[in-house]
């Protein structure tokens, strides 16, 4: 679905720091939202986590910097980091030109796939969230003139 | 809603003025502290890497250590710095969830540099924000500012230039060779400025200060001094111990990329080789507002007449740091001069050109 300018693709999990979890088999695809990457503007660099890694979800598991700015990425669920995508070391523009697909950033082998239950599909719930993001935008915009 | 506590913390050791704001914000994302805004300086200079920083590769670290002086990478992100006592450093925390938090990079950077830039000016200085999050001068960066998400707060952390060691800064980078150094050096000089350069004279330490307390008093509501916790105390002591352990300064070991330097918002040099049939192709150059400042090539190949590259050189000035106009550029000049370089094409200057990785359509520069 798009909401106000940005994609969320209908079979992804969305968390509230503007990550994103696809199921893939037995593992769970992670990267950021189209509207993380517009936020971020152009990325430098990516931290890619090591592999074997144990995640929490709801922590920070890497961090990308668009020259201005540190971000960090969260884990949608718990687990341990079985494979990173080594293209974003050579070219970390995928991010923000394929944010949910070459952008991907690790795949989780997940200890409990029913965490994914307490993130946001696409609907109402998060379109809520979203709006009430770009009304925030929208507020600081109008402050700043 | 707690307002927001102001903690004037004065000199500090070197590696402190970067583990206080990382265990600061760590304690106010946890939500056990309020928004603070820390004033603080080094009491002896400290080179500090940015987040992702390959210190190795950026900073010359012998020449750090022979100078004695504590490397450290810190949780934000841009370049290699000299950070010294001529700098006052204003570092402004937040939680990401607080309400009054900004929510885009562009309005976090536009509310806390206001009052820096008004420090600027009462010093007499026509200072303003410049880009995203540079503060200017007469076209010269007089302060430097970085922000980021550091657990669930955000933090923004810049300075007020009093004066700069720009040799000193240059000679702790690591530079393919002297040439580039000097290129490093003459664009730093011509695009950093400070309080001494402008004014001729530094100004008091403590009318600053005094005065980022007043102008942030304006942004941050409720602003009123208040103390370090001793939960807050015993994180930074402990982050400052881990700051310089090597694990923490070398932990970015990217891959080697093009040898490129940021000068400025608006300033880059860079380094790019080439191997062409006719010997290698060396373009260093110097890119300011997306244009090419200054460019020279040199290699192991044969040009004939001897001037005919010093020519290529100058009509590339002015040129935009675009592939398309770059390659155009090295064509009609070598077409339309008697120009001989055997095993070397119009392709090869514009692949050592590109190799520098400055060409990326504007988007870096």
């Amino acid at each position: 679905m798009k909401i106000g300018s940005y994609e969320f693709p209908d079979d992804l999990y969305y968390d509230a720091h503007h990550c994103w979890a696809r199921v893939e088999g037995d593992l769970v695809v992670t990267g950021i939202t189209d509207f993380a990457q517009k936020l971020a503007g152009d990325i430098v660099y990516v931290e890619i986590p090591s592999k074997g890694r144990k995640v929490e979800q709801g922590a920070p598991y890497a961090s990308m910097e668009s020259g201005k700015w540190v971000g960090r990425l969260y884990a949608p669920v718990s687990g341990s980091i079985v494979a990173v995508n080594e293209s974003l070391e050579e070219d970390t523009s995928l991010v923000n030109s394929s944010p949910y697909g070459d952008g991907w950033v690790a795949k989780i082998k997940p200890s409990d796939l029913g965490q994914l239950a307490t993130l946001m599909k696409t609907g109402p719930k998060l379109e809520e969230f979203i709006q009430s993001e770009i009304a925030r935008i929208e507020k600081e915009k109008t402050a700043k003139k | 809603m707690s307002g927001w506590r102001l903690l004037e913390l004065g000199a500090l050791a070197p590696v402190m003025t970067q583990a206080i704001y990382h265990s600061v914000a760590i304690h106010v994302g946890a939500g056990v502290s309020p928004p603070t805004l820390i004033l603080c300086y080094p009491e002896s200079p400290l080179v500090c890497v940015g987040y992702h920083e390959d210190a190795e590769e950026d900073v010359d670290v012998q020449a750090v250590r022979r100078k004695g002086y504590p490397l450290v990478r810190r949780m934000l992100g841009g370049g290699a710095v000299l950070l010294d006592p001529g700098q006052i450093f204003y570092q402004v925390i937040i939680a990401a969830d607080d309400e009054r938090a900004p929510v885009t990079i562009e309005g976090l950077f536009a509310r806390y540099l206001e009052a820096p830039v008004r420090v600027y000016r009462r010093l007499g200085i026509p200072a303003s924000r410049r880009g995203v999050n540079d503060i200017e001068v007469d076209g010269k960066k007089i302060s430097g500012n970085g922000a980021g998400l550091i657990e669930g707060s955000q933090v923004l952390t810049g300075n007020i230039i009093l004066s700069f060691p720009y040799d000193e800064m240059v000679q702790l980078l690591r530079v393919p060779d002297e040439k580039f150094r000097d290129k490093v050096a003459r664009t730093l000089k011509g695009r950093l400025t400070t309080c001494r350069d402008v004014l001729g004279c530094e100004p008091d330490r403590a009318t600053v200060l005094r005065y980022l307390v007043e102008e942030y008093s304006q942004t941050l509501e409720g602003l009123t001094p208040g103390n370090l916790s001793e939960e807050e105390s015993e994180t930074a002591n402990s982050l400052c111990r881990e700051y310089v352990t090597d694990e923490w300064v070398f932990s970015r070991s990217r891959k080697k990329r093009q040898i490129k330097l940021k000068v400025s918002e608006r300033a880059w040099v860079g380094e790019g080789i080439h191997k062409a049939p006719g010997g290698i192709v060396r373009a260093l150059l110097v890119v300011a507002d997306g244009k090419i400042e200054e460019v020279s090539f040199d290699g192991d190949f044969f040009a004939n007449p001897l001037d005919c590259i010093d020519k290529l050189s100058l009509s590339l000035r002015g040129v935009l740091c675009q592939p398309e106009h770059v390659r155009d550029a090295i064509t009609r000049f070598l077409a339309s001069n008697p120009v001989e370089v055997p095993g070397v094409g119009a392709e090869d200057f514009f692949r050592a050109v590109a190799a520098s990785g400055l060409l990326t359509g504007g988007t870096k520069i």
